[in-house]
């Protein structure tokens, strides 16, 4: 049993966020086996007695302090941890006011307003229960909204929204990751270069990834618009994704439209197509799971395949080219496939997705169905982040609620996957890894680095079992990113990643692939 | 159809405020260089303060607490305290006629009493002669033969204990304005005093001189020479560096100047005469019970007009509790315990020593002086404990952040003559945690020890908190 401490620091508060990247940079700490930094609410205790981390001096904090929880191998490593913590929370407090008699900065929404009068755009990121309050604020003052929280609760979104119809303001979100405004990156966006198409997404990753997509084809993003992925559930009604195909609509600089939804309900599609029949712009439409008959599909209206596909159409409408949405070419994925599964020993046959993008998983997930025959899993899936689970092949979302419940987003922090990418190639029996690294402001420094050193130890791992080690990745990401996809793109090469040239790509490979397992099976 | 602010958002860069995670806020700045972050923390009285404030900005409440808290600011800026006597307390109030004692703060019976309270309770007990000496008036406050009553629900004030009895004179203020009446104990000057608890023979001299000579003269000084305006000495003192709590020399100073020929007109024997003005020109803080008088009256013209507004009006301690009292709910005290004050100390005391917050003086900062205008008294600024200069005028700034108005009748230069934080709204001081400031002296946590030192204090948040939940449920 290795030694537990717990630090409290009474009435402190940092961000989610802020207190992931402590935990991070604790865990990281040699001998440290595990640290976590949250604030004392009793769901956070529960969480860190459910981890062995709920030291006894932790068990009386209240939800106002803040707990520093380590786990390490000896004494003198769980004190240096404890004296880390405390630099590292001391480095992240915001800065006093310095110069003489400058005011202190505002604690309120109201007090920002007084130094900002002219503030159009409220972020807001806070915890889920105190988000709808914040939000419900801003829109009363008039501002328009992107809420980055989730854990709001459906009628309280319900409410959000109503009250910012009622207002003529556009209310992004709840669970809205990202969005672009004039370029502007809100939340974790992507550097895309300014251009005609306009996307509307209840996708966060979605939207990350066509926008990607329309730059590295040569093309810019007007705006892209964000919604919170219930929009178009019945209850909601689809408020925040028809205002902004309608504020698109309008905006001179918007040539392109592109809809990009999570499935919803079959009523709330239909409002959507019945919109776009008003709109004279050209638009194309990806709807997962789409339920809705949609419209006849003409040159001005395509209904895409994929995401890359989307992207392909909306680069063509907006050069006046006539779209094609054929989908992904199957040729140069095909050729992929095989190479992927050449050479592999014999108990290799399944593929498992790791991903970090809700969509982008459920799109990988979709190719492998498509190309297994199997029977549908007889029972609900027993855990809600996994995606798909059909014969062997598995797609796991790590960036679902079930992972990241007291976790750091992989977005973030990639320690989870990693570990699960190791500990599933010692067993010996996964053919193919797909993985998704996703690049733009707010993510991991250097994700490639960080997944290079699992996959060392994965293939070593895979090799104590006569396996050999097949990763292949997707980058969302523009070279302009901090992170730069060439760069990125260069890095997994070097470790022996395969890296497709979108993950609608790697999707469809990762289906063809656990085709052929399955039929040689 | 695209509302004109949808159309606006989406034709530039956005011009935003930031709540919550703060990596969000770097990668903006390219974009939008005045993105403005807000210091968010969830509020410490969790969601049932957060539904309470939210209940009271929607559209049907909000203009109504504004325009309630409009007519208490109109109230409070406009008042005009004057000082227009000086009489025995009993004439007052007259429960003072029968064996009772008003003391400071929130009600308080004497078992939970600290050291300066009980101090002063039986040294005006000795005062008025109920007992023979000091411990049979302890043995009679015991058996409960002396009734206790705030200050505050007889329309009065009292520094420190708070402990006024029946003959001790008051200065008696008028609001010629709105027409209120308010009243506080004489200043005892300095060393060992009652206010802090002492009771000693030496106290009871200066009560007896201030009972026999002090008060009946500056009464009738007033009564023949007129009533002194306090809303203009109040104000020049300000720019004379008093904030009118810890520091009213410029303000006592101005007052003797409107005293002293009405003095003269008295024909007192030379040694009075002379002994008299000795005693106010040598009490710097001699101003301080007038302003608390001026205070009150100030806040009671606002309590008057206040329904539905969310607007302090009292704040004071009684050693134990600090209470709070909001417009829109009348008399009802809002409690919660007292902080102990931290500041600098005379030699040989230590904040050991100290005694928990006491005092109706916050009067004061409950209408904008005080600590809500620290930055207009540099000078004592090291002695109050804070950090320096700097600190003071982000202290005043804050203070604006959590008020209704500013009064531009008391104007601070060092703010560039911005007026006064007046008017404390418990819905801001709720939301942003921002506790009000108050200055203080500090006294002996033992009783007749007097005086050890001065600092600041904050009011405890949990009142303000209440207040709030309060006016949630009034407000219908």
């Amino acid at each position: 049993m290795m030694p537990i401490a717990g630090l409290v620091k009474p009435n402190t508060y940092r961000d989610s966020v802020a207190l992931m990247l402590v935990s991070t940079k604790l865990a990281e700490m040699p001998g440290v086996a595990q640290a976590s930094a949250m604030m004392g609410t009793p769901a956070n205790k529960e969480i860190l007695a459910a981890t062995d981390l709920l030291a006894p001096t932790l068990e009386h904090a209240r939800p106002n302090d803040l707990c520093i929880a380590v786990d390490a191998a000896d004494d003198d490593t769980l004190e240096r941890a404890l004296r880390n913590a405390e630099s590292l929370l001391a480095g992240g407090a915001a800065p006093a006011g310095t110069v003489l008699g400058s005011t202190r900065r505002p604690r309120t929404l109201e007090g920002a307003l007084r130094d900002r009068p002219d503030a159009n755009l409220a972020l807001i990121s806070v915890p889920g229960e105190y988000a709808a309050f914040e939000a419900r604020r801003a829109l009363r003052a008039g501002l328009h909204v992107f809420l980055f929280s989730d854990n709001v609760p459906l009628d309280e979104e319900v409410q959000l929204k109503q009250l910012a119809r009622e207002q003529g303001l556009l209310i992004m979100g709840p669970d809205c990751g990202t969005a672009l405004i004039a370029g502007a990156p809100l939340g974790f966006a992507n550097a895309v270069r300014p251009g005609k198409v306009g996307i509307v997404a209840s996708s966060g990753t979605g939207l990350q990834e066509v926008s990607c997509l329309v730059h590295r084809l040569g093309e810019g993003v007007s705006h892209g618009l964000g919604t919170g992925s219930r929009d178009l559930w019945q209850e909601v009604g689809g408020t925040s994704f028809l205002t902004a195909l309608d504020a698109l609509a309008a905006d001179e600089g918007t040539a392109v439209l592109t809809l990009i939804a999570k499935p919803g309900a079959p009523e709330i599609q239909e409002l959507v197509y019945a919109r776009l029949a008003e709109i004279c712009k050209p638009a194309v439409v990806y709807f997962l799971g789409a339920v809705a008959t949609p419209p006849t599909a003409s040159d001005e209206l395509v209904f895409a395949a994929d995401l890359e596909d989307a992207a392909r159409c909306a680069v063509a409408l907006a050069r006046g080219e006539r779209p094609s949405a054929a989908g992904t070419s199957r040729a140069p994925v095909e050729k992929l496939a095989r190479r992927l599964i050449c050479g592999l020993g014999p108990r290799q046959k399944s593929v498992s997705g790791l991903f970090a993008g809700g969509t982008l998983a459920q799109e990988a997930a979709a190719a492998i169905r498509r190309n297994v025959r199997g029977d549908p899993p007889s029972a609900p899936q027993a855990n809600p982040g996994e995606v798909l689970h059909l014969a062997s092949h598995r797609v796991l979302d790590l960036g679902d609620d079930a992972y990241t419940r007291g976790r750091p987003h992989p977005l973030i922090d990639p320690r989870l996957r990693n570990e699960e990418l190791v500990a599933q190639a010692a067993s010996g029996t996964v053919a193919l890894f797909l993985v998704d690294v996703i690049l733009g402001y707010g993510t991991h420094a250097e994700p490639a680095d960080a997944l290079s050193g699992a996959v060392a130890r994965a293939r070593a791992a895979a090799l104590e079992q006569d396996a050999q080690l097949r990763v292949l990745a997707s980058i969302t990401g523009t070279d302009d990113d901090p992170q730069g996809f060439g760069r990125q793109r260069r890095a997994l090469e070097k470790a022996g990643v395969v890296v497709a040239e979108s993950a609608t790509e790697a999707g469809l490979v990762a289906g063809l692939v656990a085709g052929l397992l399955s039929s040689a099976a | 159809m695209v509302s004109q602010p949808i159309d606006a958002l989406l034709s530039g860069a956005p011009r935003a405020v930031n709540i919550g995670v703060e990596q969000f806020v770097r990668p903006l700045r390219a974009w939008d260089s005045d993105i403005l972050s807000v210091d968010w923390a969830p509020p410490p009285g969790g969601i049932p303060l957060a539904q309470a404030l939210d209940r009271l900005e929607a559209p049907e409440i909000a203009p109504r607490i504004e325009a309630a808290n409009a007519r208490v600011v109109e109230r409070f800026l406009g008042a005009r305290p004057a000082l227009v006597d000086v009489q025995p307390a009993a004439q007052i109030v007259p429960l003072l006629r029968e064996r009772a004692l008003l003391h400071a703060g929130p009600p308080i019976v004497w078992e939970e009493m600290t050291g300066p309270m009980r101090g002063a309770a039986i040294g005006a007990v000795l005062h008025e002669g109920w007992a023979e000496d000091e411990q049979a008036a302890e043995a009679m406050l015991g058996a409960g033969e002396v009734g206790f009553t705030p200050c505050h629900h007889v329309g009065g004030v009292g520094p420190m204990g708070g402990i006024t009895s029946g003959s001790m004179p008051v200065l008696v203020v008028h609001d010629t304005a709105w027409g209120g009446r308010s009243f506080c104990t004489l200043n005892e000057g300095v060393g060992r005093v009652l206010r802090f608890g002492a009771y000693g023979p030496e106290v009871q001299r200066r009560l007896g001189w201030i009972r026999e000579e002090l008060g009946p003269i500056v009464g009738r000084a007033l009564r023949v020479g007129g009533a002194v305006d306090l809303a203009s000495i109040m104000a020049r003192a300000l720019t004379m560096g008093d904030e009118l709590h810890q520091r009213n020399t410029a303000a006592t100073l101005l007052l003797l100047r409107e005293l002293a020929p009405r003095l003269a007109e008295l024909g007192l024997p030379g040694a009075q005469h002379r002994t008299v003005l000795e005693f106010m020109a040598g009490t710097e803080q001699f101003f301080l019970n007038v302003a608390m008088a001026a205070c009150k009256v100030i806040a009671d013209a606002g309590s008057a007009v206040g329904a539905e507004s969310s607007i302090v009006t009292a704040m004071a301690r009684n050693g134990v509790a600090f209470g709070v009292r909001m417009a829109a709910t009348g008399d009802r005290w809002f409690t919660a315990p007292v902080n102990t004050p931290r500041g600098l100390y005379f030699g040989g005391y230590s904040q050991e020593d100290a005694s928990p917050d006491i005092g109706d003086s916050a009067i004061t900062e409950t209408v904008g002086l005080g600590g809500f205008c620290l930055a207009a008294a540099p000078a004592v600024v090291p002695y109050l404990g804070v950090g320096g200069f700097d600190e003071a005028l982000v202290i005043s700034r804050e203070m604006q952040t959590i008020v209704a108005a500013s009064n531009p009748n008391l104007a601070i230069p060092a703010l560039d003559f911005a007026g006064a934080a007046t008017g404390i709204d418990v819905r801001r001081t709720a939301a942003t945690s921002v506790e009000p400031i108050i200055n203080t002296g500090i006294a002996h946590r033992s009783a007749g020890v007097g005086q050890v030192g001065a600092g600041t204090v904050r009011a405890p948040l949990a009142c303000f908190e209440q207040a709030v939940l309060a006016l949630a449920e009034t407000v219908v």
